[in-house]
Parts: C-alpha cells; structure tokens; sequence
C-alpha cells in the first residue's frame, strides 16, 4: 500500500495537518527539530490504520487529542496493489471513544454512520485486515520504525510469521489443533455411550439364526397342525364308510356275477336263435335238409310250428334279456369301482394318519428347537414319544385290504377308531407346541427389536466417532503439511532477509561489510571484508549495528509486503540515523530506494537532512506551529 | 508420477496469495510424502482442501461493504 494524503485535525501538537501530491515513489524526508512534529506524522498513520500509536496504548490514546480540543481525527488516503484507493477515516475524543469510517474511491460505498460506529468498526476492522493484510504488531515490526532502539522482533512471534507468510498457517493449526481436541474429547466422551449400549447388546447374546430357526419351525408346526386337522375332519366324515360300503360292495359283486353268468348264456342264445331264423326265412331248403338229415321227420314238424309263431318272438326277447344282463353287470361293476375308489380313498386316509402317528412330530423340527422342547417339558409327549407301536400293527395290513373290501369292517372300524383318537390327542399337543413356539418367536422378536436399537444406536455412534478420527487425522495430516510449508516458507524467508540485506548491507555500509548470516534466532553474523570472516553482532560498532538493523528490518519488511500481497509498500523511518555519522547518514539515504523493488515509498524523519540528497518530498516540521500544510 | 501424485484438481493459478503458496508447496510436497509406506492420497487430498478452504477468504472486502 502507498499513502496518497494525509489529513489530520487536533492530533497531537497539530490543530490541522495536511500532506498532499505525496509520490509513490522515492524518498519523503519529514525534517524538524525536537518537538515539532515528525513523530506525530507518524502516529497519525499509525492511528488511522490500527486505532492505536507506537507509543500510545488503548488506556491513553485519549492523549492523541490536541491539548484544550475535544476529539482528533486523521483521514488517510492510500493504495493497494490491486489499484483501489481507500479513504480512512478514525477519530477519538476525550473519553477515548473511537469511531471509523471506510470509504473507497470510485465506489459508493460509504460507511459513515456514526450512529452505528461501533457496529461498523468490526467490519471495517475486517475489511482492513484483508486490504492491508497485516496487523499493528507486524506493521510496528517492519514498515513502522518506531524512534528507538532498532531491534529485531521475536521469531517466535506472530508478526515475524505475518512477515515469512506463515501466520495464516499458525492460526489455522491452532484452530485444526483446538478442532482435533474437540474432536477426541467428543469421542472419549461417547465412549461411555459405547460402552453401555455394547454391554446391553452382549446381555441380549442374540443369535441371529434363532429366530429363523423358530419361524421355521412355527411354519413345520403349523403346517403339521394344518394337515392333522384336515385329516381328522376327513377320518370323522369318513370313519364309517367303510362299514357302510362293505355290503354294497359285496352286493355289487354277487349282482355282477349273476348277471355276468345271464349275458353270456343270453348271448349264445339269442345267436342261435336269430341264426335258426335267418336260415328259415332266407335258407329254409337247406335248414329243413339238416333237420331231416339230423333229427328226423318229427323234430321238423315241431320245429316248423315253432318257427312258423315263436322263432321271430324268442330271439327279440332272448336279445333283450341278453343286453339287459349286459347292462346291469356293467352297472353294477362301476358301482363297484365307484366304492373300490371310495375304499382307496379311506385307505389313504388311514395311510396317511398312519404316518403322522407313527412319525415323531419333533423330527421335523430343526434340532436346536427339538433340545428346547426337551429342555422345557417335563413330561415327554407324544411328539417327543411315540405311541406303542403295537396299535397301529394291523394299520398297514388293513390299508392294503382295504382295497377291493378284503378287510374285516369291524376290524378296520377299530383300527380307524384308535387312530382318531391318538390324532386328536396329538393334535391337541401340536397345536400347544405350536403356541408356544409363537410366544417364544413373539419374545425372540422383542429381544431382536431391543438388539435392532441398539446397533441402530451403536452404529450412528460409531459413524460419528469414525467422522471425529477421520477429522482429527485429516487435520493431523493439514497440520503436518502446514508445518512443512510453514518451515518451508521459514527457510526461503531467512534466505531472502539474508539476501535482500546483503544487498542493502554494503550500500549502507560503505562496502565495508558485504555479507551477513542469519540464524533461526535472528541472530546475525556479519562478514568483515577486512577480517575476512564472520563476526558476531556485539562485535560491531554500534553505528554499524545500527545499519546492519536497518538493512534487517527493510529486508523484513519486503518479505511482508510480498507475503501480504503488496507489490508497493511505504516504510516511515522515524529518526533511523540518530547514531549515524554524516557519511552513513547519506550512504543511507542514498541507497534507500534502491535496496528494494517493493518498497518503493520511503519516509524518513530526521532533524536535518544533507542537502545534496535526492528526495521525492520535502515536509518541513515547524517549532511553535500547529499547522502543517504541505 | 500417476497423475494422482501431480494434484492435477490443485490449479495454483486460480488461487492466490497464502492459499497460491500452499497449492504450490503441495504440488512438491506430495511427491515426498508418497515415498511413506501409511501415505492415503484421499486423506491428503482432503487434508489440502481444508486447509485451503480456510486459507481462502471466503469473504471479500468488496462483499463486506456491499453487506453494508
């Protein structure tokens, strides 16, 4: 930034201060005797940029205002690299009150309430950290020289990392620092947390395969109760057709024999008779020839007055019984098949109870469900024990006589009978078991509901712990790379302080002395071209120390600028050559704007200055006045 | 070098000051630190954008007086 005016009312010794057409470039002298004003100049720049002076604290700026006058005010108008113009604006009165404005040229902008002063101060505030970018500390430490003594600034402070442009880092380590704590304490925090609902999952020991196990089982059972319910209602519908059909099978079969027997003799008989008559009506020579032949003159007779009137009658009605006798044997052969279908049905009924009575119901069971009903009845039952074995003996033998009506009706109304009666018992205990293979399912379900919660639980828990560690170790990660830029940056700073004030060193030295060292401690080493090596610092004349510290801190302060995004910097030097001889004294000033391409504006106060020196700007301090014009 | 390793998504040229200092430092520096055995590229990575998402000022000064 380059100051461009400087205006300034009741500040300090001046009732009205007023510097204008200062150049951008080169040396500014601001010459006066002891008390006329030359500091002054200074703190009022100082004052409108940070609020506050080198020599004034906060508590005692009310000081700053021109004795018997109730508040100063200065407006600095300056330029920053990227070519805007600001015009500052700050006043204090006699309480120490302060107020500040901020306008820009060529813009609307203009903060000037002085009703919202304080309000607008921290954004001014702001705004000015990122127009300048630097603070008061790094400011006093470079483009500020103070009158007093020339020392260096600490290096472990934060204006030497403002100046090696790494402050930005220190700030955003020790926030990631503070974030990373906050961050593990956030998860030493939900440890606990963890703990607790880890225990109570462990209580719950859920295996995760119960629960399917007992659903499949719940499903075997029912089906099982499904199918032992169908099977008794069909046993109870059916329990006595078999008696019931075992005589009109029987029935059935003698009929089919009768009139088995009837069709095959109607049948030979009505063959002959219709071949008896055929032969009469279209043969009669030859038939009357045969009976001659075979059974005499007599057998004719008859039979030709049989044939004349009854041959013609007895084969339509020989024909008629015939295919009735065909018909009801046929019907009474599907009568017959329809309760031989009736009994196979009834056999596989009696098959099927067979098998459920003669199968451990527990078998079907997975065997973990099998051990937990072990486990909890006392008393075995009859899925767990099968009934003796030696009431169902005859039950196969029944159901493959039950096929065509072989089996004893009394024996097999028994058989059936037992049957019902165990499937019912057993009916009873599925569907016990099976009820309370729901509760147990119903209380598996609310032990995996109560787990579901907790792992819902612990599982949001560890997302947010997994963020907290991915957090700390992405900014453990940004902290280590800062710190390499950091020393990075530290070390081309170090090089280029020790490079820019060898380049001022000779100049302002007369070339008596050409090269210097600068430890991490800003402890420098200077080499004597006479001695032909590196000498301490308390080695040199005061004067020279003096020279070497001025060559220093414009070193610093081209390593600020740069570092802050200054392409043009002024420095203010107030009384730099108090211990100077004359010949340092202009050796200096004259090599002052050329030691640095970036400061390129130079003020300078002294008492007097040579008057065969090259300068931009002369401002002359007046003894006794309290206006400056210039 | 994988293209990974060059940072291609880290333009220096569309950052400036601090955070152009950094970009540039970290285009060096991940060459180094890829050499370790523990190096995750994505932590890395993630690690640059924090830090430049703080380097970068997210608020210009022409947007604080326009605020106003």
């Amino acid at each position: 930034m380059l100051i461009k005016s400087l205006e300034a009312l009741n500040f300090r010794k001046y009732t009205k201060l007023s510097v204008n057409d200062i150049p951008e470039s080169g040396v500014i002298t601001i010459e006066g005797s002891n008390e006329s004003g030359k500091t002054s100049i200074g703190e009022s720049i100082c004052f409108a940029l940070f609020g506050r002076t080198f020599f004034q604290d906060e508590k005692s700026l009310s000081k700053l205002v021109c004795w018997g006058r109730d508040i100063a005010e200065v407006t600095l108008t300056f330029k920053t690299s990227d070519d805007i113009t600001y015009s500052l604006w700050r006043s204090i009165n006699r309480e120490g009150e302060i107020k500040v404005k901020l306008n820009t040229f060529n813009e609307t902008v203009n903060i000037k309430d002085d009703d919202n002063a304080l309000a607008d101060k921290d954004k001014i505030e702001e705004a000015l950290a990122k127009i300048l970018g630097f603070d008061f500390d790094a400011f006093s430490n470079s483009f500020y020289l103070a009158q007093r003594e020339l020392t260096s600034p600490d290096p472990q402070s934060f204006s030497i990392k403002q100046m090696a442009g790494i402050s930005a880092y220190a700030k955003i380590t020790d926030a990631l620092e503070l974030s990373n704590q906050r961050h593990a304490a956030s998860v030493e925090e939900l440890k606990p947390e963890v703990e607790s609902n880890q225990v109570q999952l462990d209580g719950i020991d859920l295996d995760e395969t119960w629960l399917p196990e007992l659903i499949d089982a719940e499903e075997t059972i029912g089906n099982e109760q499904k199918g032992r319910e169908q099977l008794l209602s069909r046993l109870n519908e059916d329990d006595q057709l078999y008696v019931n059909n075992f005589a009109s099978f029987n029935a059935a079969k003698k009929s089919s024999g009768l009139f088995g027997f009837l069709g095959k003799l109607g049948f030979v008989t009505t063959a002959i008779l219709w071949l008896l008559w055929i032969m009469n009506t279209y043969y009669p020579e030859n038939l009357i020839e045969f009976l001659l032949n075979n059974f005499g003159d007599s057998a004719l007779t008859n039979f030709a007055g049989f044939a004349e009137n009854w041959l013609l009658p007895a084969a339509i009605i020989s024909t008629i019984i015939t295919l009735f006798s065909w018909f009801m044997r046929k019907s009474s052969t599907t009568k017959m098949a329809s309760l031989n279908d009736e009994a196979k049905g009834f056999s596989s009924l009696l098959e099927e109870g067979h098998g459920y009575v003669t199968t451990l119901a527990e078998s079907l069971l997975p065997e973990r469900v099998v051990q937990l009903l072990h486990d909890r009845d006392t008393e075995p039952t009859t899925l767990q024990v099968l009934p003796p074995r030696e009431q169902f003996n005859n039950l196969t033998r029944l159901v493959g006589d039950a096929h065509d009506y072989h089996a004893d009706p009394e024996e097999m109304s028994a058989a059936s009978t037992r049957l019902i009666e165990v499937l019912k018992k057993q009916e009873a205990e599925v569907a016990d078991l099976n009820s309370k293979i729901l509760d147990d399912i119903s209380g598996e379900k609310v032990r995996a509901d109560q787990a579901g919660e907790l792992r819902a639980k612990l599982h949001g828990l560890f997302k947010v712990i997994d963020k907290c560690n991915y957090s700390i170790e992405t900014q453990t990660i940004a902290i280590g790379i800062m710190q390499r830029a950091a020393s990075d940056s530290i070390d081309k700073f170090n090089q280029n302080i020790s490079d820019v004030s060898a380049n001022a060193l000779p100049n302002f030295t007369d070339n008596r002395y050409s090269k210097l060292k600068i430890a991490e401690d800003f402890s420098v080493q200077i080499y004597s071209d006479e001695k032909k090596d590196y000498m301490d610092f308390d080695e040199i004349s005061s004067g020279t120390q003096r020279q070497v510290m001025l060559s220093l801190r414009i070193a610093m302060s081209e390593q600020l600028s740069v570092n802050s995004g200054n392409d043009e910097q002024f420095i203010f030097l107030d009384e730099p050559f108090a211990f100077f001889d004359q010949t340092r004294t202009n050796s200096t000033l004259e090599n002052l704007p050329k030691v640095s391409d970036v400061i390129n504006q130079v003020w300078i106060s002294a008492q007097e200055f040579p008057n065969n020196i090259n300068v931009a700007k002369q401002i002359k301090c007046p003894s006794g006045k309290s206006e400056l014009i210039v | 070098m994988s293209a990974e390793l060059e940072l291609r998504w880290l333009k220096t040229d569309r950052v400036r000051g601090a955070a152009k200092r950094f970009a540039e430092f970290c285009k060096e520096d991940v060459k180094s630190q890829s050499e370790a055995e523990d190096f995750d590229i994505d932590k890395y990575e993630d690690a640059i954008k924090l830090v430049l998402e703080k380097l970068d000022d997210s608020i210009s000064v022409e947007e604080l007086f326009n605020a106003n």
